[in-house]
């Protein structure tokens, strides 16, 4: 009896070395473990729900000047080589493209001569937004692509510079909308402003020579080299680029 | 040693052996003591955020003369 005994007891202690054996592998090692592996997966599956696939394009930067003069500076708070007046001449506000920024700095492209030109200004002298529009002209093509996002969302015909008055290439950007006083006259319903300018005119009809994207009343032009730098389209394009572009759309000449 | 000995003895050390398993289990599932919180490195510290940048409105037309190059 006593012998039978022992054994019972043998076989319990056994059977609590054996569980207990078998409770501290799973429960102190395995579980943190298992929690540590599953936890990445876990955020994994959520970084791939949250991100679709394609990748948003960075959006251009727009600077609006909230301060009646900004000083155009040849560094991040270097000397001051030139100011422009906010409003500008037409009453417009001053827009900038944003090229490169720096703390408390902003470097931009100028409406300005020489074409592309840019400065220096203070980022706490204007306001920052963003689009997702821009323009692309091919020259050779005598094509508009409105792009947004990155993707082409229309094309349209235009009429470009002759050889005599090139449209200059380069990227440039919108600097004001103009509704002219007559719809059906050489501008169409709009005419925008770029901060191009002609490099075979000084100045054109008492203005400095400044390049426009603008309607027309003469859409068989459409399509050819018509101009005097100035791009054309259709009056129906103009009016559907002048309800949604913000100023400071960039424009990409090709 | 009796049959309700032996019965006494089995269910005492089944006994022990499930609280010695769910003991562990109990306490690993106990939140882990948090880190201690020491100063972030200079280049840790979050700066002062930026104004948000918000969508450009479309361009408001001026009635006026253009004066493009046309």
């Amino acid at each position: 009896m006593h012998d039978h005994g022992r054994a019972v007891g043998l076989f319990c202690t056994a059977l609590t070395i054996a569980l207990l054996g078998s409770g501290c592998g799973s429960s102190a090692a395995d579980q943190p473990e298992s929690r540590l592996g599953t936890q990445p997966t876990a955020q994994l599956q959520i970084s791939s729900t949250a991100d679709p696939g394609r990748s948003r394009p960075a959006a251009s930067r727009i600077a609006t000047a909230q301060v009646a003069q900004v000083n155009i500076h040849r560094t991040p708070g270097g000397e001051v080589r030139s100011s422009l007046p906010n409003p500008t001449a037409i009453g417009a506000p001053l827009t900038f493209l944003v090229l490169e920024s720096r703390p408390g700095w902003l470097r931009v492209q100028l409406p300005a001569r020489p074409n592309g030109s840019s400065g220096w200004i203070a980022g706490s002298d204007v306001r920052l937004s963003t689009t997702q529009y821009r323009l692309v002209i091919s020259m050779s093509r005598h094509q508009l692509d409105v792009m947004y996002e990155g993707r082409r969302i229309a094309r349209h015909k235009v009429g470009v510079g002759k050889v005599a008055t090139p449209t200059p290439k380069g990227t440039y950007y919108l600097t004001e909308l103009i509704q002219p006083p007559d719809p059906d006259g050489a501008y169409g319903p709009y005419a925008f402003g770029l901060s191009a300018f002609s490099t075979s005119l000084k100045s054109f009809a008492g203005g400095p020579g400044q390049l426009g994207l603008h309607g027309t009343d003469a859409p068989h032009g459409l399509g050819h080299d018509v101009s005097h730098g100035c791009l054309r389209v259709a009056n129906t394009v103009i009016t559907h680029l002048a309800d949604r572009l913000p100023l400071g759309t960039p424009v990409e000449i090709q | 040693m009796s049959s309700k000995a032996v019965f006494s003895t089995a269910v005492a050390a089944i006994l022990g052996a499930t609280m010695l398993i769910t003991g562990p289990s109990f306490a690993a599932s106990t939140p882990a003591p948090a880190p201690a919180t020491t100063k972030p490195a200079a280049a840790d510290r979050p700066v002062a955020k930026a104004p948000a940048e918000t969508r450009a409105p479309r361009a408001v037309p001026i009635r006026t003369k253009p004066r493009f190059t046309g």
